[in-house]
């Protein structure tokens, strides 16, 4: 703000009103998107140090499986994995466009497909876990096992946390009439969602491909 | 809020569904493509990934004029390269050292 008011002494009144302007009319919607972002983005603190955990600790195998090992018996999983969650990532947009017709069925069908796409998800990667484990390659193996499933692991609780979320969304979306909150609400999720799919691309990069490719 | 006619409607949807197709392909393409690369080149894949993701499917591009969601995400993308990045490289560093 100091700023503004520092260059009003040279534009005249016009830049101090505008200022003046933007702190009054806040729209609590708006406020809420942003609140989100925040959340979001401490969000991305957890995640980048697993990340950085996974760096450091992928050579621990302790005569266990080793990354390169991990990452090429569970590769054909992990691009079905990411196939999905891309098309979901995709979906849940679609569901955020299509609140602007305010039909609220055909939200809700973008919203199922999305729902859909998380649960197959899900499957796959309890799926690929309970083959790991069963193989011995638990996470109390090795300190790579420990940090592949702490980061993985903790990506598929904020995809199930999405699904629970999700499924109260719908219920929410099949019952009230589309308006700004409502909107703001398919928003905000939608915003999750994408976000998560931008970690588990970060994810089949370094923890998949990596493991291929070195 | 302004009343909009079911033409602007229609038209509203047509181009941000454009918008969403985009992106979807580009973020395929990307994941395809980082099968088929160098080690050295898969960061620079994923950060393409995030751009699009950022851009075309969380807006991030359309926010009003004093950007608050932008620059606090500037912010903290810088602090958590620091932790991350930091980390790794002193982790390394004491390994080489013994």
């Amino acid at each position: 703000m100091s700023n503004a008011h520092a260059l009003g002494h040279e534009h005249g009144h016009d830049a101090h009103h505008d200022a003046h302007h933007d702190e009054h009319h806040v729209d609590p919607n708006g406020l809420k998107v942003m609140g989100f972002w925040i959340y979001l983005m401490s969000d991305l603190f957890i995640f980048g140090s697993l990340f950085a955990a996974f760096a450091v600790l992928k050579d621990g195998t302790f005569g266990n499986i080793t990354h390169a090992e991990l990452a090429s018996e569970s590769m054909h999983n992990a691009i079905i994995e990411t196939a999905l969650l891309l098309t979901s990532s995709f979906t849940s947009g679609l569901a955020v466009l299509y609140l602007k017709s305010k039909k609220n069925s055909l939200v809700n069908i973008w919203l199922g497909i999305t729902l859909l796409l998380g649960v197959a998800f899900l499957y796959l990667e309890v799926t690929e876990f309970k083959l790991l484990i069963d193989d011995g390659h638990s996470f109390t193996a090795s300190a790579f096992l420990s940090s592949f499933f702490g980061l993985v692991g903790t990506h598929g609780l904020h995809v199930t946390v999405g699904c629970l979320w999700l499924i109260g969304l719908m219920i929410q979306v099949s019952k009230r009439t589309i308006d700004d909150t409502l909107m703001r609400k398919v928003g905000v999720f939608a915003l999750f969602w994408h976000f998560l799919d931008i970690v588990w691309i970060f994810v089949f990069t370094f923890v998949y491909l990596g493991g291929v490719i070195s | 809020m302004s009343k909009n006619t079911g033409k602007d409607v229609q038209l509203e949807i047509r181009q941000g569904l454009k918008q969403y197709v985009i992106g979807f392909i580009l973020s395929i393409v990307f994941t395809v493509l980082s099968k088929f690369v160098m080690l050295s080149w898969l960061s620079l894949f994923a950060c393409a990934q995030v751009f699009v993701q950022l851009y075309y499917f969380m807006h991030l591009a359309d926010e009003e004029k004093p950007r608050y969601t932008l620059l606090s995400m500037i912010f903290f993308v810088i602090m958590v390269c620091i932790i991350s990045l930091g980390s790794i490289v002193i982790m390394y560093a004491t390994r080489a050292a013994h």
